[in-house]
């Protein structure tokens, strides 16, 4: 007999299902089950998942959802063809996007509304007639049975049986058995599943203690009775059903009435409207040709036999309409005066570089057009977009929605998963382990997402739980099965997804957390695998900085076009390669810093190579080194096979970009366009090692047919291996090399005001403010300290170039009275300190904060006489004292200390002194970070400072790398892996440390490597200051 | 003119700990403060603090910087027992105490006659440090004087010129406000002299009345009336047998006479008995301990000491005894109406008699109020002590479903004939015949997660005596019940 398990629920229910769709969808293979209908909690959120693995597993996935009743009841439906389906999500949407998140309810009269093309079970212990059952309440079943006949019919509408050898189960089965043979509604049984595997019963108990905010030791009835709620097979289920065989023969009637599947999705990209007469195929060729004219001058030679073949493809594959929203889009910001740069693989396209979206020139660069769009492609393209972080992202994002309106467009999704930290915080709490153990096991982990070297059992162990402990091995198994499945569903920074027509009846919307925004079930990926075509809209810091930078620069009267820079500044790349580039971007880090001075850039793309040889995946491969080295002379240059050299020449032999591995893999493996989209979607998803071994067998295969000897193809695979986790394209690199290039240009010929946008868009970076004032500084850059008499909203630049901190930076002004503040200034000047502390209302706080920080210091005698006076006005309805700010004024100037302290407390940043000249008279024996360029390699030194940055990233075979900041610089430091696994608290908790090692200074890079780390003792001046493992 | 010392146990909850943990000596230890939403360190010793703890740290930042350090949480119990050891002791110079904080006592000290130095020493610091609890003393014309004498005393300092003493203290040692404090660094003012300096009708006047009682305080507070307290007394009786006792009676006959001596004098606190503590101590053996709840308190004599025959009765040892304790707990007399609203029990001695004859025949853990677990397991119920006041529990409100199952207790064994999984035929004491039908099984477990895990596996089996459960767990199988 054939049996289709009709009700699973999966780990995107959310806290109700304990497996993914995709192990649900392996199991179920392995089971012989024919299909599997997945439905989870008010939503098809793991829908696309269960599809794919169906897909390659050869079952049927179908498509249903338990739907939350408006009293709390929950009925599964099961989608039967694309008309359900489209109800499904509208009655979905509608519910979500009026109840908060979590909380939809559907109503009775909605279901009637959307039941067309559904077919609805009536549920299992949490459904609508099992409560009147359990009771013998057989009136109400009847009429609640009936309520459910109005909106499904008697045909779309079984009673579903479920056993789960529960005692006095027997008492619900008879009593729906006699309700379906009253009523003529046939039966059907499914196993309303929950997890997989019966093991999977452990993780539903923890869940359902996360969900209910209680521990296992207190859940009592809440846990599972038993673990049978798992997948079974079709002679499990005829053994629990002989007596009612009809209920199983059911399932695959119902099964065979289930049409739908994600790939009649009925998704279409939005048309662009085009002026009469025009195509949109015709109005992207005008306006590329036109775009190409401006930024080629003329279009000849490769420029339009690239252009030619661009321009036929995207026809052929139907594209061109995207390529025009996009174009779209574009031009919208730079209406709107948004910084606005194309990244990504789109950056390979002439027709992208024509029409504006992107700034790099595919064709001079020889950049590798199928990398972006090619014959064989099922997906769409994929056009990032750059835009400066913050308010004028959010513009174009709401232009957008504007545009294709609230169930047109959305945001994708973004799962977040169980895994680290708060895997580890809510299994803890589940098996009731105190919060002490807690807090312990998560400070381990330091901060930040890195290379994870400490055992998972050793840091259980370290955090207070023996390994005698009975709970020790169920935390460690629940740890490895809870691992990786969705924890919640948050908003992706970026994508977008638009719809012709509505897009609610594709995917199920909700809202996101974020007022005004609206998300899709499904995460990028899945969208990507279903043909939803995403747009991202990426916010980036230095996109606003360098905006922010540029529209200064034209205040000033020294105005710069970021487009027209010159590429080949000397000074620009003497900065690069003195490595002096704190606050710019992508070569910033600790990692590029040390390889700047060896790599030497000298043109715009060793740029490019600079900003992709930092990555880890040429680390993993062992490729740093050898093209340093071929660089510098000191290596042969080899390719690792004759034929590659054309494609390697470039990188010295050395495969640093994917194009280049997409090429290897066409020469080598004689890859078409099909398989070499199936490479760069295997080196592009870093979720499946399935596809990578797919990809590697082909590749394999083909060699050897070449008769490609193995040390080769071992090369190529490793190479392979490494880009799989963390490849990087080129022209993505370029894309990101043009804003390095302009945020270094822009440090070297407009420094006030590079650092002036710094300060205005943070945090971002590697660094705080405080240390790019004191790199600002050493540029000969003066900052000065906020003042209510000259400070802005923002940090501004003063007529004689220094850079004034603005009123942003106080701690504890809420925006709205520092503009508020300036206003009345702009109004007329304070001409006292009464003046203004009666113009501005002020609270309490805020009045101290100004005056401890100096900010009154031009309406007082200093910061003491300031903090003197202004507590002589009370709080409250503009009441001011009577008392005059006249007489004896009792306190003392704050002397260095102080005042460093106080710029800490109220702004996070001081204009005076670095705090370690106030430590330096005790640390004789300290070198100077300035000073250690003088010492000799091999020398015994001790570095102290406040700590800037600790790094530990997974290339290093898990050493750390810690920057120290004193008054005349950053010195960097190396702690070993064994070093750090001693001192791992010292290192990750101590605001400032004191290292001692031997100096290491190699080709114009100088370190220490640690033999001892210690906590200096240092006044409480700052909290931690530290951007950790980037 | 008065003077007030005042007994000062610094990192008092951490002392109080630490002499009950001979074992931390030594080692670098703190006490967390687990108030908060995080725990930090609220208290440590010299070692910790030698290791740059600081308090306020979180425990791993503490770690951070001490590898070895040990970390505790408060114990009340310990706290109370160390407060009460303090106020017996400074009861031993002056009966006008105030238990003014944990750790802190303040003594009025007898003005005829004070104490010296080295009374102090004598009488308070050497014998509260033989009990595990070092202590400060200061003596001064106020009880806060006294108290600012005692955090800086070593270990023992008077203050004779306020002024002087108090000027270079920080002004921490006052514990102002944290907003109060705040002002006072921003201003410069670290110590009670800069303070002082100010004037002081503009600080007020812009600080409002903190700073107006912190001034106060600052210049060596006002004398006023301490909270007195008495010690709480301790009603026990003990005694060391020159001659170890073998047989019941010489031993009844010293437990009636501790009983007749304990309950005259909480007859005069007008208490009664709450609990008893009776502790043997054998020639050989580790001592035998037995705490009685009296289900009603009182101080009867007769009904008490008939409680701790009936248990001694069924008491045996192999050793005699060689020392006893009996130790009463003090609880204030119930107030009973009987009658209309009637509550508690017609004869709660008879009642203890009872209960203490049923925990003496089968021990003290099977007997009790049951109530029931929030488990799936059937027999999942624990005993509360019998409380006669306790709320009556609700009914339950679970529907009853099916065919009333009467079990065995103790389920009954048996041995079990499968045929395929299906019980097929029954060996047991009860029954012993062919299974003509069954239904099952149900299964259910729990407690998976750690050592109390359980699995059980039921069938219903229809036989010619009737409809037996069937269970199989890791014993094997048994006979639950009969449905009837």
């Amino acid at each position: 007999m054939s049996y289709v398990e009709l009700h699973a629920r999966s780990a995107f229910s959310f806290l109700r299902g304990a497996s993914s769709p995709e192990q649900l969808i392996e199991v179920a293979g392995k089971s012989g089950l024919p299909a599997l209908a997945l439905c989870d909690r008010n939503g098809v959120y793991g829908a696309p998942r269960a599809y794919g693995a169906a897909k390659e597993n050869g079952l049927r996935s179908q498509v249903g959802s338990e739907l939350t009743l408006e009293d709390g009841s929950v009925l599964p439906v099961l989608v039967m063809n694309p008309d359900g389906y489209r109800n499904l999500c509208r009655l979905l949407t509608q519910a979500q996007l009026r109840a908060p998140k979590g909380e939809s309810r559907i109503t009775w009269n909605e279901l009637e509304e959307f039941s067309e093309g559904l077919i609805a079970l009536s549920g299992d212990s949490e459904g609508p007639l099992y409560s009147a059952i359990l009771r013998g309440e057989r009136n109400e079943a009847e009429a609640i049975l009936q309520k459910m006949i109005r909106a499904f019919g008697p045909d779309r509408l079984f009673i579903e049986l479920q056993r789960h050898r529960i005692p006095d189960e027997e008492l619900i089965v008879e009593g729906l058995i006699e309700l379906a043979n009253s009523s003529g509604i046939p039966l059907v049984a499914t196993n309303g599943v929950q997890y997989a595997e019966p093991w999977g019963c452990d993780v539903l108990d923890v869940f359902t203690c996360i969900r209910h905010h209680t521990h296992l030791d207190a859940a009592g009835l809440l846990l599972g009775l038993n673990t049978e709620c798992h997948l079974k097979t079709a002679k499990q289920m005829e053994a629990l059903f002989a007596d009612v065989p009809e209920a199983l023969t059911n399932t695959a009637h119902i099964a065979d009435r289930l049409e739908f599947t994600l790939q009649d999705l009925g998704y279409a990209f939005p048309e662009f409207k085009v002026p009469e007469g025009e195509t949109m195929d015709s109005q992207l060729r005008k306006l590329t040709y036109f775009g190409a004219q401006q930024r080629y001058g003329s279009i000849a030679g490769p420029v339009r036999e690239q252009l030619q073949k661009e321009l036929a493809l995207i026809t052929k594959l139907g594209f061109s309409g995207y390529f025009l929203i996009v174009w779209d889009i574009v031009n919208f910001a730079r209406e709107e005066g948004i910084l606005v740069q194309g990244r990504g693989s789109a950056a390979n396209s002439a027709v992208c570089y024509s029409l504006g979206i992107t700034a790099v020139d595919p064709v001079g660069g020889k950049l590798l057009f199928e990398r972006f769009l090619a014959e064989g492609r099922k997906s769409w393209p994929d056009i990032d977009l750059d835009l400066p972080s913050g308010e004028r992202r959010e513009k174009v994002i709401q232009e957008v929605f504007r545009r294709y309106g609230k169930h047109g467009a959305a945001m994708t999704a973004n799962v977040i998963t169980y895994r680290g930290k708060s895997a580890m915080r809510e299994i803890g709490k589940a098996l009731n382990f105190s919060e002490d153990i807690l807090k312990k096991f998560s400070d381990l982990y330091a901060s930040g997402d890195f290379e994870h070297t400490l055992e998972l059992e050793e840091q259980i162990i370290q955090a207070g739980v023996p390994r005698s402990h009975d709970r020790f091995a169920p935390l460690i198994q629940l740890y490895r099965r809870i691992y990786g499945l969705p924890r919640h569903l948050g908003q992706h920074s970026g994508g977008m997804v638009i719809s012709k027509g509505r897009l609610d009846e594709v995917v199920p919307l909700e809202n996101a957390s974020m007022p005004g925004r609206v998300v899709v079930q499904w995460d990028k990926d899945d969208c990507e695998d279903l043909g939803i075509i995403k747009i991202d809209l990426l916010g980036l810091g230095m996109m606003a900085v360098l905006q922010d930078a540029v529209e200064l620069t034209h205040q000033r009267g020294r105005g710069v076009d970021l487009a027209h820079i010159p590429k080949d500044d000397p000074a620009t790349f003497e900065l690069m390669q003195k490595a002096d580039t704190v606050g710019t971007f992508q070569i910033e880090s600790r990692a590029q810093m040390a390889t700047l001075p060896r790599m030497k850039p000298k043109e715009f793309y060793d740029v490019a190579i600079e900003v992709a040889i930092i990555r880890p995946g040429p680390i993993v491969g062992q490729m740093v080194h050898p093209y340093l080295a071929r660089r510098n002379g000191e290596e042969k240059i080899e390719y690792i096979h004759p034929d590659l050299e054309p494609v390697l020449a470039r990188t010295l032999g050395v495969p640093l970009f994917q194009e280049q591995m997409l090429r290897i893999a066409m020469i080598m493996a004689d890859f078409d366009g099909a398989e070499a989209e199936e490479l760069r979607r295997a080196i592009s998803f870093h979720r499946s090692d399935e596809k990578m071994k797919k990809v590697v067998i082909k590749l394999r295969t083909n060699m050897t047919r070449k008769g490609i000897t193995k040390e080769v193809q071992d090369r190529i695979v490793n190479s392979l291996s490494s880009f799989a986790l963390y490849g990087f394209p080129e022209s993505h690199a370029i894309s990101f090399a043009l804003l390095a290039y302009a945020s270094c240009w822009l440090k070297v010929h407009r420094a006030p005001e590079f650092y002036c946008g710094l300060l205005n868009n943070q945090p971002m970076g590697f660094y705080s403010p405080a240390s790019l004032v004191r790199d600002g500084k050493k540029r000969g850059i003066k900052f000065l300290a906020v003042c209510v008499v000259r400070s802005g909203e923002l940090c501004t630049i003063e007529e004689n170039g220094d850079v004034r901190l603005g009123l942003n930076y106080v701690r504890g002004l809420h925006r709205d009275k520092a503009a508020w503040l300036v206003a009345e200034r702009n109004q007329r000047p304070f001409s006292s300190l009464e003046d203004m502390l009666i113009r501005v209302p002020l609270n309490k706080s805020e009045r101290r904060v100004l005056a401890k920080i100096g900010a009154l210091n031009q309406l007082s005698e200093h910061r003491r006489t300031a903090l003197w006076d202004i507590e002589s006005v009370f709080d409250g309805d503009d009441l001011f004292s009577g008392q005059s700010l006249e007489g004896e004024k009792p306190l003392e100037p704050m002397n260095g200390v102080e005042r460093l302290q106080a710029d800490f407390d109220g702004t996070r940043v001081t204009t005076g002194p670095h705090m370690m000249t106030f430590m330096r008279g005790k640390l004789a024996h300290v070198t100077r970070a300035a000073d250690l360029v003088k010492g000799k390699h091999g020398n015994k030194v001790t570095i102290a400072g406040v700590v800037i940055c600790r790094q530990r990233p997974g290339t290093a075979k898990g050493h750390v790398f810690v920057s120290l900041e004193d008054e005349t610089g950053i010195s960097n430091a190396i702690v070993r892996s064994e070093l750090f696994e001693k001192l791992r608290l010292t290192i990750t908790h101590e605001p400032f440390l004191e290292i001692e090692g031997r100096l290491q200074h190699l080709e114009g890079v100088v370190s220490v490597l640690a033999k001892d780390v210690r906590g200096l003792d240092a006044p409480a001046i700052i909290q931690n200051q530290s951007y950790d493992f980037h | 003119m008065k003077s007030y010392a005042v007994l000062l146990a610094p990192d008092f909850r951490l002392q109080s700990l630490l002499r009950h943990a001979p074992h931390l000596k030594g080692a670098p230890v703190v006490l967390l403060d687990a108030q908060g939403r995080k725990p930090r360190v609220a208290e440590m010793n010299d070692i910790a603090r030698s290791s740059l703890v600081e308090i306020g740290m979180t425990p791993t930042q503490a770690m951070a910087r001490c590898a070895d350090l040990q970390t505790l949480a408060g114990n009340a119990g310990h706290e109370r027992a160390a407060q009460e050891t303090l106020l017996q002791t400074a009861e031993t110079l002056s009966p006008f105490l105030e238990s003014t904080a944990p750790g802190v006592v303040t003594v009025e000290l007898p003005g005829e006659r004070p104490p010296s130095e080295e009374d102090l020493h004598q009488k308070w610091i050497a014998p509260l440090s033989s009990l595990g609890l070092e202590t400060r003393v200061g003596v001064a014309a106020t009880p806060d004087l006294a108290w600012l004498c005692a955090r800086f005393a070593q270990p023992v300092s008077r203050v004779d010129a306020p002024a002087v003493f108090l000027a270079p203290l920080l002004v921490e040692a006052l514990e102002p406000s944290d907003e109060l404090l705040s002002v006072l660094r921003t201003w410069g003012i670290r110590t009670i002299g800069q303070l002082v300096a100010l004037p002081m009708g503009e600080v007020c006047g812009r600080l409002g009345p903190d700073a107006l009682s912190l001034w106060e305080r600052a210049s060596g507070g006002r004398s006023r009336p301490l909270k007195l307290v008495k010690p709480q007394e301790f009603y026990a009786e003990q005694t060391e047998l020159e001659n170890p006792v073998e047989m019941l009676e010489p031993l009844l006959f010293l437990l009636r006479r501790f009983l007749e001596q304990i309950t005259a004098r909480l007859g005069h606190a007008y208490l009664v008995v709450g609990k008893l503590r009776l502790v043997l101590r054998f020639e050989y053996h580790a001592p035998y301990q037995r705490i009685f709840t009296i289900p009603q308190p009182t101080r009867d004599v007769e009904l008490l000491f008939r409680m701790l025959h009936t248990h001694l009765e069924g008491f045996t040892s192999d050793s005699a005894i060689i020392g006893l304790e009996l130790a009463a707990k003090p609880v204030r007399p119930n107030v009973e109406q009987f009658g209309l609203l009637e509550k508690g029990v017609r004869d709660p001695h008879q009642l203890a008699e009872t209960l203490a004859r049923l925990e003496a025949l089968l021990g003290s853990d099977r007997v009790g109020t049951p109530e029931l677990e929030a488990s799936a397991h059937p027999d999942a119920v624990h005993l509360r002590p019998y409380d006669a006041n306790a709320p009556t529990l609700p009914p339950v409100d679970a529907p009853l479903i099916g065919i009333p199952l009467m079990r065995f207790r103790p389920p009954v064994p048996a041995n079990i004939v499968l045929n395929d999984i299906q019980p097929a035929f029954l060996y047991s004491n009860r029954f012993t015949g062919p299974i003509k039908q069954t239904c099952g099984p149900w299964l259910i477990r729990g407690n998976w997660w750690d050592k109390r895990q359980w699995a059980r596996e039921e069938w219903d089996a229809a036989t010619e005596d009737g409809v037996y459960r069937l269970v199989h767990d890791k014993d094997g199988w048994f006979l639950d019940g009969v449905y009837s």
